[in-house]
C-alpha cells in the first residue's frame, strides 16, 4: 500500500507543490476579504472564526483538478480498476493524500490565523474542528473531481458542485469556531460536525469509485 | 486458453467488432491490425473488462496485464517509484527488467525519452507473472534493440504458454502470428 | 449504428404520453383560470398583509413543485444508475431544468413578497435559504447534464449528483435551520408566520387550485421537453 499512497501524494505534490499553494492560497483570500472588509481589528476579530471557515473551504477546491485527471490521462484509473486491491480503498487513499496534501497545511494556517487575528476564539477545539471540516471538503472534493472526470470545464464545475454540498459542515464548524465569542457551547455543532466528517469520508470513496467505474467503462 | 463467443464491442454507440467469436489458444500472438479508429483500442478494452461488451462473452479468461497505448508522462516521478507503484497495485514485485532500465532506474521521466519511457512501461510485465498480455501500440517509440528486447520477450512468454494479444499498426513484426483486421476489409 | 434496442422503452413511454396528456391538459385548463381569478379577486386580503399575500398563491406552489420535481428527479436518478434505464436519464434532462425553474419562481416570488413585509428584497430566512441552496444543488447538477463529449457520461454524471444531492439535501436543511436560530434575532418575523397556520378556508381553496393546476402543467411540461429529447436523439 506504501507506494502508492506515496505515489498518489507525489501527484500533488512534487514540482507542483499543492501543500505549499495550499498555504499560499489560504493566506491571500484572506488578505482579499480583509481588503475587502477594512482592517479594523476588533470587527475583524468577530468575524475571523466564520471567514477561515469560508476560506478553508475555497483552498480545498485548489487541489481538485490534480486528483483524478492526471491518473485518467495517462490510464492508471484502468490500472486501479483492474487491480486486486478494491477500487474504494484506492479512492479512500487518494481522498487521505489530498487532505494530506491541502486540508492539513490549510487547517493549520486557518488554526494559526485565528490564534493571531481573534485570539479570544482560539481553542484547542478549534484546531480539531477545522481538520474535521479539511476531512469533509476534500471527501465533497472527491465526488467533485470524479463527477467531472473527463470534462473540459472541470475545474469550474467542481467549485459550482462541491460549495452548496459543503454546507453542512462549513456552518457547524464555523458555528463551533464562533461559540467562543457568542459565549455557546461547540459541543453540539462539533459533534454535528463529526458525525458529518465521518459519514462523508466513509461513504465518498465508495461512491467515487462507482463514479470513476461508470466513467472508465462507458463505452 | 481464451473463448470469445459472438463478442460484441461498441465505441460511442457505433459497433466496433460484431459476433467475434474466436478461440485464442495458449502459445498464441493475435496481432489486432486497421486504421485509426477502427476499434482496436476498444476491443482490448472489452478483452481487459474495461469496456462492457454489447453482447456476447469472454470465457476461460486467464490473469493478465493490460498495457494501454498512453505514454508515461514526462515528470518528476523515477521509473524505480513508477515500478514500485505499478507492482503494490497489481501485486507483484518489481523484478529486473530485460529492457536495459537499470541505469535509468532513478532518472526522472522528464530527463527520459519517449522510448526510454516506453522501454520503462514494458517493464511493468515482469512485476507479476499473468498468462495473458494485452498490449496496445507496444512498439512505440522503441529503438532497434528495444524492438528486438521485446520481441524475445514476448516469443518467450509464448512458448511458455502465455498469449499475447497485440494493437499494432506494425503487423509486419509478428510475420507469424495470428491477425484480426478491423475497419475495411474486416470479416 | 445505432443500438436498437434503445427505442423499445421511448416508444412505451410516447403511448403513455398520449393518454395521459389530454387529461393532464384538460385539468390544467379547468382548473388554473379558475384557481388564478380566485386567487386574485375573490379571496380575501390577509387582514395583516392586504394584497400582498396573493403572492403566496404562486409562491407556495412552485416552492412544492421545486422540492417535488427533485424528488422524482432522484427517484430518476437511482432508475438510471442501478438499471441503466435511458428513460431515466431523459427524464433528468427534461425535469431538471424544470424544477430549477420553479425554484427560481420560488426564490423570486419570495423575495418580492419579501419586499412589503420585510422591507428589504432578501433576508436570509431559514426556508429562504434551504431554497436557495437547492437552486444551487439544480444548477450544478445542470451544469453537469452537457458538460462532456458524451452525453451519456453527463446523464450518468448528473443522476450521481442529483442522489447525492438527495442524501444531503436533509441535512443542508437542518443545518440552516440550526445556523438561522444562532445568528437570526428572534424578533424578525420569519416566512413561518406568514404562512399563517390557521388559515381560513377562502385561502386553502384557491392555493389547492393553483397548487394541483400547475402540478399538471408541470406533468406536462416535462412530458413535452422528454417527447423533444427523444425525437432529438432518433434525428442523430
Amino acid at each position: 500500500m506504501m507506494p502508492i499512497f506515496t505515489r498518489m501524494l507525489a501527484r500533488l505534490t512534487r514540482a507542483r507543490g499543492l501543500h505549499t499553494l495550499s498555504v499560499v492560497f489560504f493566506a491571500l483570500a484572506l488578505t482579499a476579504f480583509v481588503f475587502g472588509i477594512g482592517g479594523n481589528t476588533s470587527d475583524l476579530a468577530n468575524i475571523t472564526p466564520g471567514l477561515v471557515w469560508a476560506v478553508l473551504l475555497l483552498s480545498s477546491l485548489l487541489g481538485l483538478p490534480l486528483l483524478l485527471e492526471t491518473d485518467w490521462a495517462d490510464s492508471t484509473l484502468d490500472d486501479f480498476i483492474l487491480s486486486p486491491i478494491p477500487l474504494p480503498a484506492l479512492m479512500a487513499l487518494k481522498m487521505l493524500a489530498h487532505i494530506a496534501a491541502t486540508a492539513l497545511p490549510a487547517a493549520i494556517a486557518a488554526t494559526l490565523c485565528v490564534f493571531a487575528m481573534a485570539p479570544d476564539a482560539f481553542s484547542p477545539q478549534l484546531g480539531i474542528g477545522l481538520l474535521l471540516g479539511g476531512i469533509s471538503f476534500s471527501a465533497i472534493g472527491m465526488l467533485g473531481a470524479a463527477l467531472t472526470l473527463g470534462s473540459s470545464r472541470a475545474a469550474t464545475l467542481q467549485a459550482v458542485i462541491v460549495m452548496p454540498l459543503a454546507v453542512p459542515p462549513l456552518i457547524f464548524g464555523a458555528g463551533a469556531a464562533g461559540a467562543p465569542l457568542l459565549g455557546v457551547s461547540p459541543v453540539m455543532p462539533l459533534s454535528m460536525l463529526a458525525a458529518f466528517t465521518v459519514s462523508a469520508a466513509t461513504l465518498a470513496p465508495f461512491a467515487a469509485a462507482a463514479i470513476v467505474r461508470m466513467k472508465v467503462t462507458t463505452p | 486458453m481464451l473463448m470469445l463467443e459472438n463478442l460484441t464491442i461498441a465505441r460511442a454507440g457505433a459497433i466496433m467488432a460484431l459476433n467475434v467469436t474466436r478461440t485464442v489458444k495458449a502459445g498464441t500472438v493475435l496481432v489486432l491490425k486497421g486504421p485509426n479508429g477502427s476499434g482496436k483500442t476498444s476491443f482490448l478494452r472489452g478483452l481487459a473488462g474495461l469496456l462492457k461488451p454489447e453482447a456476447g462473452a469472454l470465457t476461460n479468461a486467464p490473469s493478465f496485464h493490460w498495457l494501454s497505448a498512453q505514454p508515461i508522462p514526462p515528470s518528476l516521478e523515477t521509473p524505480r517509484e513508477y515500478l514500485a507503484f505499478h507492482a503494490a497495485l497489481m501485486g507483484g514485485q518489481a523484478g529486473a527488467s530485460p529492457f536495459g532500465i537499470n541505469a535509468i532506474l532513478d532518472t526522472p521521466f522528464n530527463r527520459l525519452s519517449t522510448g526510454q519511457r516506453q522501454r520503462v512501461k514494458l517493464s511493468r510485465l515482469m512485476v507479476s507473472d499473468r498468462k495473458l498480455w494485452l498490449l496496445d501500440e507496444p512498439s512505440d517509440g522503441l529503438d532497434a534493440a528495444g524492438l528486438e528486447t521485446l520481441l524475445t520477450l514476448i516469443a518467450s512468454h509464448t512458448d511458455n504458454g502465455g498469449i499475447a494479444v497485440i494493437a499494432t499498426h506494425q503487423p509486419h513484426l509478428w510475420p507469424h502470428a495470428e491477425t484480426m483486421q478491423f475497419g475495411a476489409g474486416a470479416a | 449504428m445505432i443500438n436498437l434496442s434503445y427505442f423499445a422503452n421511448p416508444a412505451r413511454f410516447e403511448r403513455l404520453a398520449k393518454t395521459l396528456m389530454p387529461v393532464l391538459a384538460t385539468v390544467a385548463t379547468i382548473l388554473l383560470p379558475l384557481g388564478l381569478v380566485d386567487a386574485l379577486l375573490i379571496s380575501p386580503p390577509d387582514y395583516q398583509q392586504g394584497d400582498a399575500v396573493r403572492i403566496m398563491y404562486i409562491h407556495v406552489p412552485s416552492a412544492w413543485l421545486s422540492m417535488a420535481t427533485y424528488a422524482a428527479c432522484g427517484v430518476a436518478a437511482i432508475i438510471a444508475i442501478v438499471w441503466k434505464h435511458t428513460l431515466a436519464e431523459l427524464f433528468l434532462r427534461a425535469a431538471l431544468p424544470f424544477g430549477a425553474a420553479a425554484t427560481a419562481m420560488c426564490l423570486v416570488t419570495g423575495m418580492l413578497w419579501g419586499k412589503p413585509m420585510w422591507g428589504t428584497w432578501w433576508v436570509w430566512d431559514a426556508r429562504l435559504t434551504s431554497v436557495l441552496v437547492l437552486f444551487f444543488i439544480y444548477i450544478a447538477t445542470i451544469a453537469l447534464l452537457d458538460a462532456f463529449d458524451r452525453p451519456e457520461q453527463g446523464g450518468q454524471a448528473a443522476a450521481w449528483l442529483t442522489v447525492i444531492g438527495l442524501v444531503n439535501l436533509p441535512i443542508i436543511k437542518y443545518s440552516v435551520e440550526w445556523w438561522n436560530t444562532l445568528h437570526q434575532p428572534s424578533s424578525l418575523s420569519s416566512m413561518k408566520r406568514m404562512l399563517n397556520p390557521a388559515m381560513a378556508a377562502d385561502m386553502i381553496r384557491p392555493l389547492m387550485l393553483m397548487t394541483i393546476g400547475l402540478t399538471c402543467l408541470a406533468a406536462i411540461i416535462v412530458t413535452l421537453r422528454m417527447k423533444i429529447e427523444i425525437m432529438k436523439r432518433k434525428r442523430k
